[in-house]
């Protein structure tokens, strides 16, 4: 298609990469070879730790050198082995020839600068001399391109006045400002909302058409892989296990990594709870409004709705999903269940946990209900103790609720829970950093259901999991919920995961609820999550 | 399942943070010297003292001003009073590094409670508390020393409580902002979900967490209260003649420094040391009690 016979514009062979750390020499790259050719996209495609960023960065020689160095290979861009040209060079080339938009908008830029001085900057970096007038022509030019929403207004802007994607828009035009050769796009869209996920990347193969440009497209997403890649390079552990078109690494694969991937998506449907089982949960109109501005003696002026009248209710063995984008109120809908909001915030009409109204009860007896009521949270690396063993957290919970207990049946409860869990028993005495993000959200799970609670809320429990550890986390939980019979309430904004693990979804907005859908009925009601 | 078999080698099951801590402290070679430099210097202030043949106040005419001799065992020379400045060197070790012991403790224990139960609890609680630190922090500190010294007359308890009082309101701060950070973070909002108390939330989840930067501050502490006892005794609020500290004999030192530089060298080489000594020790305990470094 795009590919063209000529010469690759950038070819990177052989390439080999150490970090020399005083632990020890990691070999973080072992002989990665790729080509791009003018105006295609080529996708690096791999998982946490496989060694695609720092492919990347090492083309731009971003990598903290003289800790890291490269053994053997070179990069080849312009006839000019990149490993070997000095700082002088190479700043010449960075921003220029190629550049680079990264994966965190909210972090690449800088807070104190307006937009339109951050876009400029590279501009008078590579062409000393230029008039003030031309360069704002040129800014201005450039953000109508990238699409930012009333550009002329917005080059005065600050980042912290816009949101992601519009962030994400800036990062663009700052990267294609001074026309470069290649674009390297390190996993541009995971931070950002599926909607706007979906409008960057046609963004991104827009401007490609228009400006033609090759790009090096960083991932992990094999949905964006398919929307914009024209070859695909699969990366394993420092070293690409497959490389070719997309058509034929999607479709055809042949190495078994490749394989794995794409075959790590949940599949099949949670069976369906009993239609006269008990109800666990009722609520009924919760509001949650926030303070943004205070007056002097602490009354709050201005409020922010984040949760506007939802009502749910949850019989026992029922999974309730429910999706919406980031903002949406579905993990503030979530705390003020649990009553994990400051009281003030939070107002509604009835709350009924297991027959007994919870609503008004004192914060001592909601505390010793916590037993049943457990939660597991999205981030597997902050919502440990960092300093607390495997053992210690599971345990604490054990010490509150079960103080009862002999030591022995403690230690019984915890061991049988680590198994339900798939850890390992000698995993007890180590620390969380210790462990990989899939370990660590079965810890979490584990410190949940070590007290066998009733109901369990899990707020986007997979989303900063890779793919294949989130299918194995899904399929554990709903292992556990037919073990022990638990009623799941379940937040996420991956459509694919809630359909495969509830039994009815609700779709929020605003604060709002849209829609709500039964998935055991109809699988063509579903279908309609798609448009949303 | 892969994820499971790729982990590194197990590590001994159930040895708690502590002893692995002590463990990691006594390999750490830096802290270990430290420790012993301390311990040894500690010993001698403690006995030398008493063993030595020279009293505090001995004063030897003939000898005043005099450079280090092996005479009468003024290996360390004299003072402008002809007093042995070997002893009065030990002496003042006993003095300024108990005031730097008691007073960075005191204003440690208080600091760390009151910070982080005033930036956990927030609200209210937290303005009152922090408004309170801001009214001692603008009395002047001078003022408070000698009001103390009014009312309960002259002692050595008064530099320990004067000095603990204000030293906190530094420690308070840094800890409460640390608190605001951390309370916000999900691994203490999950402690709250599985019904831990609001107290047991802050010692078992907030203040483990918050050792990094206290240990940095608190070796900072150290120097900063042993040099203002010096002060305070300079202005005749704190110890008294003969008695004597390191602060002291450095002051009196710089004084005579272009004649007899050997009053302000031994002071000053004790106190170069221990402040070394603190800070080798507290880099040791904070990464011997950081689970990361294990």
């Amino acid at each position: 298609m795009k590919e063209s016979s000529k010469q690759p514009i950038l070819s990177v062979r052989g390439l080999s990469i150490d970090f020399h750390l005083p632990e020890g020499v990691t070999h973080a790259l072992r002989d990665v070879s790729f080509e791009i050719h003018k105006g295609e996209t080529l996708a690096l495609l791999g998982e946490s730790g496989s060694g695609k960023s720092i492919s990347a960065m090492s083309v731009l020689q971003l990598l903290p050198y003289p800790m890291a160095r490269h053994p053997k290979g070179s990069i080849i861009f312009r006839g000019k082995d990149l490993i070997t040209l000095s700082k002088k060079e190479l700043y010449k080339i960075r921003g220029n020839g190629i550049s680079m938009i990264f994966q965190e908008p909210m972090t690449a830029l800088n807070p104190l600068q307006s937009i339109g001085a951050q876009v400029a900057e590279g501009l008078f970096l590579h062409n000393p001399g230029l008039s003030q007038s031309k360069a704002k022509a040129r800014v201005l030019e450039l953000l109508e391109i990238t699409r930012v929403a009333r550009a002329a207004e917005r080059m005065h802007a600050y980042p912290y006045e816009l949101s992601g994607g519009q962030r994400q828009r800036v990062i663009i035009a700052m990267a294609l400002i001074n026309n470069p050769d290649i674009l390297i796009a390190d996993e541009p869209t995971s931070a950002l909302d599926i909607s706007v996920q979906n409008q960057i990347l046609q963004l991104l193969i827009d401007l490609q058409r228009k400006f033609g440009m090759a790009i090096l497209f960083i991932t992990h997403d094999l949905s964006a892989v398919e929307k914009i890649a024209d070859r695909v390079s699969v990366m394993k552990d420092g070293q690409i296990v497959e490389s070719g078109d997309k058509e034929q690494v999607l479709r055809r694969p042949k190495h078994p990594y490749t394989k794995l991937l794409l075959d790590s998506h949940i599949k099949g449907h949670k069976q369906p709870y009993e239609k006269d089982a008990k109800t666990i949960l009722e609520v009924a109109k919760v509001q949650v409004e926030f303070p943004l501005k205070r007056s002097f003696f602490g009354r709050s002026l201005s409020t922010l709705k984040a949760v506007k009248d939802v009502s749910i209710c949850l019989k026992q063995g029922q999974t309730l999903g429910i999706v919406g984008e980031s903002g949406s109120g579905k993990s503030t809908l979530g705390k003020a269940i649990l009553k994990l909001l400051h009281k003030n915030t939070v107002s509604m009409q009835s709350l009924f946990f297991d027959g007994k109204d919870i609503n008004k009860i004192s914060s001592e007896e909601m505390r010793r209900l916590r037993k049943d009521i457990q939660v597991v949270f999205q981030d597997p690396f902050g919502s440990l103790s960092p300093r607390m063993t495997v053992d210690g957290i599971i345990r604490e919970g054990l010490d509150i609720h079960f103080s009862k207990l002999s030591k022995a049946e403690k230690q019984e409860r915890i061991e049988h829970v680590l198994l339900d869990v798939a850890l390992n028993l000698d995993m007890l005495g180590r620390f969380p950093h210790e462990f990989s993000g899939g370990q660590r959200q079965r810890i979490a799970i584990a410190r949940a259901i070590v007290l066998r609670p009733k109901f369990l809320l899990l707020d986007e429990p997979t989303s900063a999991l890779d793919r294949n550890v989130q299918v194995q986390v899904l399929n554990l939980l709903r292992d556990l919920q037919k073990k022990y019979g638990l009623t799941y309430l379940f937040i996420s904004h991956d459509l694919d995961v809630v359909r495969a693990m509830s039994d009815d979804v609700i779709i929020m907005k605003n604060g709002e609820v849209l829609e709500s859908i039964k998935i055991g009925k109809s699988k063509k009601a579903f279908l309609s999550l798609e448009d949303f | 399942m892969e994820e499971i078999q790729t982990t590194k080698k197990l590590s001994s099951k159930g040895e708690s943070l502590t002893k692995k801590g002590f463990r990691s402290l006594f390999q750490n070679k830096a802290a270990l010297v430290s420790m012993l430099v301390l311990g040894v210097i500690s010993f001698l202030s403690i006995f030398g003292p008493i063993f030595l043949p020279n009293d505090l106040d001995t004063i030897y005419w003939d000898y005043i001003q005099a450079a280090p001799t092996t005479d009468n065992w003024l290996f360390f020379g004299t003072d402008a009073n002809g007093r042995d400045l070997l002893v009065r060197t030990l002496f003042g070790g006993r003095i300024s590094l108990s005031v730097a012991v008691v007073a960075t403790f005191v204003s440690l224990v208080i600091g760390v409670a009151y910070g982080a139960i005033s930036g956990f609890w927030g609200g209210r609680t937290d303005a009152v508390m922090m408004r309170f630190v801001d009214i001692l922090y603008s009395l002047p500190f001078m003022f408070i020393v000698i009001l103390l010294v009014v009312v309960f007359g002259r002692s050595i308890f008064l530099i320990y409580i004067g000095i603990g009082l204000v030293e906190w309101l530094d420690m308070a701060r840094i800890v409460r902002g640390q608190t605001l950070a951390l309370k916000h973070r999900e691994f203490v909002v999950a402690a709250e979900a599985l019904g831990v108390k609001q107290i047991n939330i802050v010692w078992r989840h907030i203040i483990p967490n918050v050792i990094s930067p206290v240990v940095i501050y608190v070796t900072l502490t150290i120097p900063k209260v042993i040099i203002i006892e010096s002060f305070i005794s300079f202005l005749g609020l704190g110890v008294q003649e003969p008695q004597t500290s390191w602060g002291l004999l450095i002051a009196e030192g710089v004084d005579l420094m272009e004649v007899a530089p050997w009053m302000l060298l031994f002071p000053s080489l004790f106190l170069v040391i221990c402040i070394f000594a603190f800070n080798f020790l507290g880099d040791g305990l904070r990464d011997a009690f950081d689970p990361k470094t294990h």
